[in-house]
């Protein structure tokens, strides 16, 4: 599969968030202001990349099957203390160059550590057998996915607050909604290339 | 061998990470005042944001630096807010005044034009008017006291409700409460509060028809008042600026509208 393809697959047509239902948590949480949205997108999108980067090279010539310790089982573990070393990182450099970024993100930005979007991009680039720069582009597109469905979002949902939204409906269920609506726009996309 | 193997691998993984964020953490940590530690530790922490503040530690960074009263914090209590004014150097009232609630209301006899049965709730009765000849005045049935947290507020015996304000922490819940808004957050100066305690806005003379203590808007109190301390609009006189030099008896105030409370006791 073509390195573009690969981007293509994991921006629009199988999107983590609205084609896999992974990475709801942060989609929920942090989608009521475009600009920390955009923040919690970039922050997440910069994990992934690092992530698929350094588990990648962790996977192939320590872990998997084909090398002399074939340790596959250790995947889940060692994957997540890749990302969480990588989330506390992003915390400590957002802290120091970007507080305001810091403050905005509050307590989603460790929670990145537990957005399954990222573990699961991991599995997948494991599963499809992608080589390094195909990973590296299936962690970018995924994260660009992920920023590019938040930021939708929140845009829709700062335009929601003027919205004659029934009192049922204000707050979450009205959410909710909205992203039922939005999964259904993006599976417009479905089918062009197979996962 | 593959147990061993597994371990060493997750000890070498776990240890490298570890090594990178500790020399990761010594280029990039941060320094922070320790004070704000230490008001941070102290705060209840429950990041309720009554403060106007997005959190606890927040609110800390502001007080530390001596931008907001410790005095602003609604959910601590008052030794805990003077231990944070330790901290940050300065007294409860740093950086702005701590505010008070008034009760724009002093009607003792009021007039009515019916008799009102329904529930006894300030709420309910506001629906109605509660058979109040004055649109603007106290109902009388202590919505204000049930939602005060600190038993402040306390009915007279003409029902009027009536703030102790040593016991008032400017909290502004009974502000919420009082369908009719005729109470107001004013800031103390010199341990008193003046204020004006009506809320009418009819002209001078209907509101005189209808309440003794009604103001008139006669305008006397901008007059005699300190300059630019009381303002008249609306058929309605208001406090502008709390002032020390503020006399009430000096006024005469016609109808006596013109309140003052202090915080100690009267002596």
């Amino acid at each position: 599969m073509s390195l573009l393809m690969i981007l293509i697959s994991a921006v629009l047509v199988n999107n983590f968030v609205l084609y896999y239902f992974l990475g709801i948590c942060p989609f929920l949480g942090v989608s009521n202001k475009m600009d920390s949205s955009l923040g919690i997108g970039m922050a997440t999108t910069f994990v992934m990349t690092m992530t698929a980067l350094v588990t990648w090279p962790l996977y192939r010539y320590i872990i998997s099957p084909d090398t002399g310790l074939n340790l596959p089982f250790l995947e889940y573990v060692i994957f997540i203390i890749v990302i969480a070393s990588l989330v506390q990182f992003v915390e400590m450099f957002l802290r120091k160059y970007f507080h305001h970024l810091y403050r905005a993100l509050g307590i989603y930005l460790p929670l990145i550590t537990t957005n399954c979007a990222i573990l699961g991009m991991a599995l997948f680039m494991v599963l499809r057998d992608y080589n390094y720069i195909q990973a590296m582009v299936f962690g970018f597109g995924a994260g660009v996915g992920f920023t590019l469905v938040i930021f939708i979002m929140a845009g829709i949902r700062e335009e929601l607050r003027y919205a004659p939204v029934p009192e049922v409906f204000k707050g979450a269920p009205i959410a909710l909604i909205t992203a039922g609506l939005l999964a259904l726009a993006f599976m417009g996309f479905s089918g062009m290339i197979a996962p | 061998m593959t147990i061993v193997y597994s371990i060493a691998v997750l000890a070498g993984v776990g240890i490298a990470a570890g090594a990178i964020l500790v020399a990761a953490y010594s280029r990039l940590k941060v320094e922070e005042d320790p004070g704000v530690e230490r008001i941070n530790e102290l705060l209840p922490g429950i990041n309720c944001g009554a403060c106007g503040y997005a959190s606890c530690h927040e609110f800390a960074a502001a007080a530390a630096e001596g931008k907001v009263s410790p005095g602003e914090c609604r959910a601590a209590s008052s030794e805990i807010k003077e231990k944070i004014a330790e901290i940050s150097g300065c007294d409860y009232a740093c950086g702005q005044e701590a505010k008070k609630a008034v009760i724009k209301c002093g009607a003792e006899e009021r007039k009515m034009l019916a008799d009102y049965e329904g529930p006894a709730v300030c709420g309910e009765a506001a629906l109605t008017g509660g058979g109040l000849a004055c649109r603007w005045g106290c109902l009388g049935f202590g919505d204000c006291a049930e939602a005060c947290p600190y038993d402040a507020i306390e009915l007279n015996e003409s029902s009027l409700p009536v703030v102790d304000l040593e016991k008032c922490t400017g909290c502004g819940l009974c502000v919420k409460a009082c369908p009719r808004n005729l109470i107001e957050l004013k800031e103390i100066s010199d341990k008193r509060v003046v204020y004006v305690g009506c809320s009418n806005r009819q002209v001078g003379k209907t509101t005189r028809k209808i309440c003794s203590s009604g103001c008139i808007a006669c305008g006397i109190c901008v007059k005699k008042g300190p300059e630019g301390s009381f303002e008249v609009s609306d058929n309605l006189a208001a406090l502008k600026i709390q002032k020390e030099e503020i006399d009430v008896g000096k006024i005469k105030c016609p109808v006596n509208c013109i309140y003052e409370s202090s915080a100690k006791p009267e002596s």
